[in-house]
This record gives C-alpha cells, structure tokens and sequence, in this order.
C-alpha cells in the first residue's frame, strides 16, 4: 500500500515536472487594437512571464505645511506597459491568469495644500485584469486587447514576432 | 560718557537683529512663462530658499538582454531655487535658478525582439545671478522660447514686513 501512495506521489511530480518543462517554449502574444502595439512575451519554465513598466512616476501623496510646504509621503507609478501572465496547462486546455495596464501621464495639474501651490500627477489607464482558459494558439478578443498563447514555431529560432506599429521615431 | 557707550551697543544689537530678520523673513515670488495666474512664493531661511520638484521620473537608460540594468531619475513639475548674494542699494543680488520640467511624450523603441518606451522630457530653464529690487515685480525676458512670444519669468523679492501671506497667490 505504502509503495503504492510513492509510486502515485512521484508520478504526480513527473507530470507536474513535465508541465512545467512544457512551457517553456510557449509565447504570449498580446495586441492593442487601438494602436495595432503588438507584445510578445516569452514564457519560463513555470509558465510566468513579465513585461515591467517603462518607467515611474514618484509623487508626494502627503505634505506637511507651515511656512512652506514639504512632502511627507511618496507613491510610486508605473507608466508605459505592464503585462503580466500565468499560465497552467491541463487537460481542458490552459489557464491563464492575467494582468494588463497602458498607463500614461497626462501632466501635472495645481493644488493648494494649505495656501500653498504643489503640482499632483495625473494619469490615464486602460487596463484588465482576468482570469481565463485558452486553447492553444486560440486569439482571445476583449475590448481593447488581443492575447493568445502559442508555441513557438520550430522553423523560427527566438520569438520570432516583430512589434507592429511601434518603431523608431521620426527624426 | 556711558550712556553714549550703551547706546552704540543697543543701536549695534537693534542694527544685528534688523540684518538677520531681513534675510529669515524674506520670500520670492515667481512667476514661470506661461503661467500667468499661478504665483510660487519661495520662503528664504537664511541666505537660501528651495521648493523642490513636485515630482520625479525614474526610467532605464541601459538594458542587457531585454531588462533594464541601469535608472535615471529626473525631477518633474517646478523647481526654484535662491541663493542670497548680497543685498545692496538697488535690491537684493541673488543666485537663481529656476526649471519647468515635463515628461511630453513616451516615445516606443525597438530593442531586441521586445519594445520599450523612453521618456522625452521638455523643459523650461535658467540659471542667472540678478539684482531684484525689493518689493517689485522685476522680469526677465528670454526671447525666442516660443516663436514670437517673449517668454518671461517674473521676480518679486518680498521682504516679510511687506506682506504675510502664504504660499500660494493666484493673479487674476
């Protein structure tokens, strides 16, 4: 009985193992349809896979203020492109877990904090978060986004996916 | 013979006192280029006076393999800066230096397979020593900036007694 339950415990673990193994030349592809943006994202061994945002935006949040004013508390950001994906193989297909963001600066507007002026960022934001089971190499629609999970093609060493409507800027 | 004595000494404390409480007290006023109703007052402790930026950026400047490996910081929003020369007839000569910085755009580059977004950041700057009159909007113009339009930043040296207002003055 007991040999039994190690034999069923390590062959868990090898499926488990050979999953995980799986992805690791598996991509996800993610399309902006309003600007045609595409990002392909190449996934690790768990099925993780990350893209951090551009950059960020450090900004006071609390002042103290007398004489003048002096920021107590600072926020930071994210602005540009977040995306982060988890993906998890199973019989019924893929499950996917993910996380979108456009973020964007739209400039700094005037406040008084105690008869004194202090600029706050102000920021745009397009994004989702969700969960959802994709078949291989199916194209998900949501309102503003694409995405699919694919494996990379054999024929094409690397990921192989040029960006689309993104490119150096116009001199 | 005595008396005289205590009155230079008094008159030497009143003339110490008035020396220090002209720089504690004093304030700057400015006003950037295209900002006409937005005035920043600037309280001088000392001989020096700072209002930081409002805001800073930090973004890669260097990636390996797709990730970046290296941050640049950057303030944005307004930032004033005043450091006390020395005061004389005509005003107050003092250091200044003065930046509008704004985070324009983010402009999308190609890098290995992936894109990555950089900052472009606009600015409005300078640094100058002048001579304010006490009291008075004094301007100083930089042509050139915009087309045609002169633009201006605007300086008003305010000693305390003048005025005890706050931070924050909106012109109409």
């Amino acid at each position: 009985m007991n040999m039994k339950h190690i034999i069923y415990a390590l062959l868990i673990g090898l499926y488990g193992v050979s999953n995980a193994q799986s992805m690791t030349n598996y991509f996800f592809d993610i399309e902006l349809l309003d600007s045609g943006e595409t990002y392909s994202l190449r996934l690790d061994s768990t099925g993780h896979a990350k893209r951090e945002y551009d950059a960020f935006v450090k900004y006071a949040t609390e002042y103290e203020a007398n004489d003048s004013v002096r920021a107590t508390k600072w926020e930071d950001r994210g602005i540009g492109i977040f995306i982060e994906v988890a993906a998890t193989p199973d019989d019924q297909g893929i499950a996917l877990s993910l996380s979108f963001e456009k973020a964007e600066f739209l400039g700094l507007t005037t406040h008084d904090v105690q008869g004194h002026k202090v600029m706050q960022p102000t920021f745009g934001s397009q994004n989702t978060t969700t969960e959802i089971r994709v078949w291989l190499g199916q194209w998900v629609d949501f309102s503003v986004i694409k995405f699919r999970i694919r494996k990379e093609d054999p024929q094409q060493a690397g990921p192989g996916y040029p960006p689309q409507g993104v490119g150096s800027p116009d001199p | 013979m005595k008396n005289m004595n205590i009155k230079y000494f008094v008159t030497f404390i009143a003339a110490i006192l008035t020396s220090l409480s002209a720089y504690g007290g004093d304030e700057l006023c400015v006003i950037f280029p295209d900002t006409t109703n937005l005035v920043f007052t600037v309280p001088i402790d000392g001989k020096t006076g700072e209002r930081p930026y409002d805001a800073f950026l930090e973004y890669p400047t260097e990636y390996e393999d797709g990730r970046p490996t290296k941050f640049e910081r950057t303030g944005l929003g307004y930032y004033i800066h005043i450091e006390v020369i020395e005061e004389t007839d005509a005003g107050v000569l003092c250091k200044l230096k003065m930046d509008h910085h704004n985070l324009s755009d983010m402009i999308p580059y190609p890098l290995e397979s992936s894109v990555v977004f950089q900052p472009a950041l606009s600015s409005v700057a300078t640094e100058t020593e002048l001579t304010l009159p006490i009291g008075k909007w004094f301007s100083l113009d930089c042509t050139g900036l915009k087309g045609s339009q002169p633009l201006s930043f605007q300086f008003k040296y305010q000693r305390n007694e003048e005025s005890q207002q706050g931070g924050g003055e909106v012109r109409s």
